[in-house]
């Protein structure tokens, strides 16, 4: 049995400005950066929802999701973006990151705490003068490592059963 | 504007564009860009094409138990597919008779009854009308409750697990509009003896594109995988050549169905059988006739469209760079919500007594390269928007035709295929898609028949429906 | 299913869809056994002992559907009186 981290203000101000760094990186299409905070282990999931009454137990779906990641899907499509052929975003979309309502507690290891943020993602693409924004919450663990902290998993709950984007071909 | 018949009538210069293009389709091989994006052509095609088609609604296992129920669309008009208390699969119109309210809000559920929120009237999942609040009070149990039943859909059937509803109570059985197509989904949906279920939900996401660009690439578009998706080609995800997708035949029926089945690129070793477990492999030998065990034994991807807008991907694909292939089976439907906008709904589906290994792999292949964050996908709907888009403005929509003329005096339909409808010995082709537009357009220019209105058909089926569930 | 604990008690078992929430205990006293069945949106409740709960094992869905003709309940039985009754009659 592992004792959790303390967390103390330091943590907090650790793993906010972890956050405020990745959302820099994502938004400046730094994603070779980005994989580089990201630990080997890494779950990356983006659960499906659907519309159900207040009284049942979940809406997220069991057995399928939006997006369901590890470190090598993810490494491909850092990959895949630095093709000549990932046209899906190239021209690139023009994102902003807003990461808000950052909460951090104790971890279920010694070396890593939980972080739950708020996200609001604001994209648009090409000369069109319109928007998508995506809305949810993100659960993540943070692992502390030497020098830093590495994304060892995280949970996107979007807010939106029928997605209003045309993909999800940008990081969370 | 209606007609004497209660149908819409064409403007006379939407026809004209119709006519042109048949003549065209037939003779020079181009469509005319004006059907792809525009409000008129949208209204008149909700009417003419998806109020005459057998359209996809869900499958049987996601409403395997009595009591369970999904609710979903033909066009506009949404309907509570669900398993009655006999077990039999039904479709009501989701508006309560009373004042037209949803009786249903939820996406899915589990009820013998369905209560409106608006005012309490009550239905059994059979559709009957069974309970009014204060209905001695206030109509003074005047009300005849047997001719307020939900409305059904007109026509309802189902094949091989597939669900599909029809609002054109004339319309041939789902059997004949299938047809020489059923050949093929019985490669697809029926390969194994426990049969397929829909893991979860499908994804749901909306796309500014018009829908027919989806069935149009599903229908028959091997060519674009050169270029669209030639990051997956040098990642490794599908075959290293980046024609990869040209080794197939090619192969349409009528009513507008068509698909392409893929094999191998020459001298390159793939599995058989999209690679499936053996279990699967032992049963579909077993299942599928001699014929359709030659044409699906050489398989790695099969793409095809079930008119108007059931789309089928089955694909044998890495779920990562540095990972083997294996295959996945994804149903997808292209709803209209106008003229340059669509919802998607993407089912992932498995053989229920397929291995966990294989339901484990075939799950992360099918999430990381198809649906919403595919990253095979991705690059689909980039085009299908950005094609929307151009080809909505008024001079694109006046002079452009699109070039469907692959193909053309290159090569004749394959003597020696073993399977049904017309096929070409190559998927590099646009046959398929031809014949998708040209039933399309065909079914734009038949003006409605003079008992297909906004009539009382449906009442009618209703109750010979509800006298059967009865009897 | 949700599981309720109920204090010093068997736990609630409450079952729910998109139309209702009804909730089911154990309830005795001496001899008594019942399962308490309860309605927390329609305030009704009904104790059923054993062979009432046996009688719906060979009800049909179609009783049910008569069960249902009143979809909130009884009803009261109404004095109807209009309203106009009350206005400047005294």
């Amino acid at each position: 049995m592992t004792t959790a981290t303390e967390i103390t203000d330091t943590t907090v101000r650790e793993a906010t400005e972890w956050l405020f760094t990745e959302a820099e990186l994502l938004d400046a299409g730094k994603y070779r950066e980005w994989l580089d905070l990201v630990a080997e282990d890494l779950s990356y999931v983006v659960p499906l929802r659907v519309t159900r009454e207040r009284e049942a137990e979940t809406d997220i779906v069991e057995g399928l999701t939006l997006m369901d990641d590890d470190w090598d899907s993810m490494e491909m499509r850092v990959l895949r973006l630095e093709t000549e052929y990932a046209w899906a975003e190239d021209p690139p979309s023009r994102s902003r990151h807003f990461v808000t309502n950052i909460r951090v507690a104790a971890g279920e290891a010694e070396d890593e705490v939980a972080v739950k943020s708020n996200l609001l993602l604001y994209r648009t693409r090409g000369d069109v003068a319109t928007f998508d924004i995506l809305s949810g919450e993100r659960h993540d663990v943070l692992r502390r490592v030497a020098g830093g902290y590495r994304l060892a998993k995280r949970v996107v709950v979007l807010d939106q059963t029928t997605v209003m984007t045309h993909n999800l071909a940008l990081i969370m | 504007m209606s007609d004497a018949k209660g149908g819409h009538m064409l403007r006379d210069e939407l026809r004209q564009t119709l006519e042109q293009g048949l003549r065209d389709v037939e003779a020079d091989w181009t469509v005319p860009a004006a059907i792809i994006n525009d409000p008129e052509m949208h209204d008149a095609e909700r009417e003419r094409v998806f109020g005459r088609s057998w359209v996809f609604l869900a499958h049987e296992s996601e409403i395997s138990e009595r009591g369970d129920y999904v609710v979903r669309y033909i066009s506009e008009d949404q309907f509570i597919v669900c398993r009655d208390e006999d077990g039999e699969v039904r479709g009501h119109l989701n508006s309560c008779r009373h004042r037209g309210m949803q009786v249903c809000r939820a996406e899915m559920g589990n009820t013998s009854h369905f209560r409106c929120p608006y005012h309490g009237w009550t239905y059994n999942n059979k559709g009957s009308l069974v309970g009014v609040p204060a209905g001695r009070e206030a109509y003074g149990n005047k009300l005849d409750k047997s001719l307020w039943q939900l409305k059904p859909v007109p026509k309802l059937d189902t094949y091989k697990g597939l669900i599909f509803g029809c609002l054109d109570p004339e319309a041939q059985s789902l059997e004949d509009y299938l047809g020489d197509m059923k050949f093929y989904l019985d490669i697809v949906l029926d390969r194994s003896d426990a049969g397929l279920e829909v893991v979860g939900a499908p994804q749901r996401w909306v796309v500014d594109a018009n829908w027919k660009l989806g069935a149009d690439n599903f229908v028959g578009d091997a060519y674009h995988t050169m270029m669209t998706h030639r990051s997956m080609v040098e990642l490794g995800l599908a075959p290293p050549d980046p024609k990869f997708a040209l080794y197939g035949e090619h192969v349409h029926t009528e009513n507008g169905h068509g698909l392409g089945i893929i094999g191998p690129p020459p001298g390159m070793p793939l599995p058989e059988f999209l690679g499936m477990p053996e279990s699967i492999v032992e049963q579909l030998q077993r299942r599928l006739s001699p014929e359709q065990v030659e044409v699906f034994r050489p398989v790695t991807f099969i793409h095809g469209t079930v008119f108007p807008n059931l789309s089928i991907g089955n694909f044998l694909m890495s779920k990562d760079h540095v990972s083997p292939p294996t295959s996945f089976l994804t149903l997808r439907l292209w709803h209209p919500l106008g003229p340059d906008k669509m919802e998607i709904m993407s089912f992932f589906l498995i053989e229920k007594e397929a291995p966990d290994w294989y339901k484990e792999e075939s799950y992360q292949a099918y999430v990381r390269t198809f649906g919403i964050s595919g990253a095979f996908e991705q690059d689909d709907a980039e085009n299908w928007r950005s094609i929307t888009r151009v080809l909505g403005a008024q001079y694109a929509k006046k002079t452009m035709e699109l070039n469907y003329q692959m193909g053309r005096g290159v090569y004749e339909p394959d003597p020696d295929w073993p399977g049904p409808g017309k096929a070409f010995p190559m998927d590099y082709a646009e046959a398929n898609q031809r014949n998708f537009m040209e039933y399309w357009m065909q079914l734009m220019v038949t003006d409605p028949a003079p008992h297909s209105g906004n009539g009382k058909v449906s009442d009618d089926a209703a109750a010979e429906t509800l006298a059967r569930a009865e009897a | 299913m949700t599981i309720i604990r109920n204090e010093g008690q068997d736990p609630i078992i409450q079952i729910a869809n998109e139309f209702t929430v009804i909730q089911v205990s154990y309830i005795s006293t001496g001899q008594r056994e019942r399962l308490l069945v309860s309605s927390p949106r329609l305030g009704f409740q009904t104790l059923l002992d054993p062979l009432q709960l046996e009688s719906l094992t060979w009800q049909t869905p179609e009783m049910y559907s008569k069960l249902l003709d009143t979809p909130y309940g009884p009803g009261v039985k109404l004095d109807a009186r209009p309203l106009s009754a009350l206005l400047g009659k005294d």
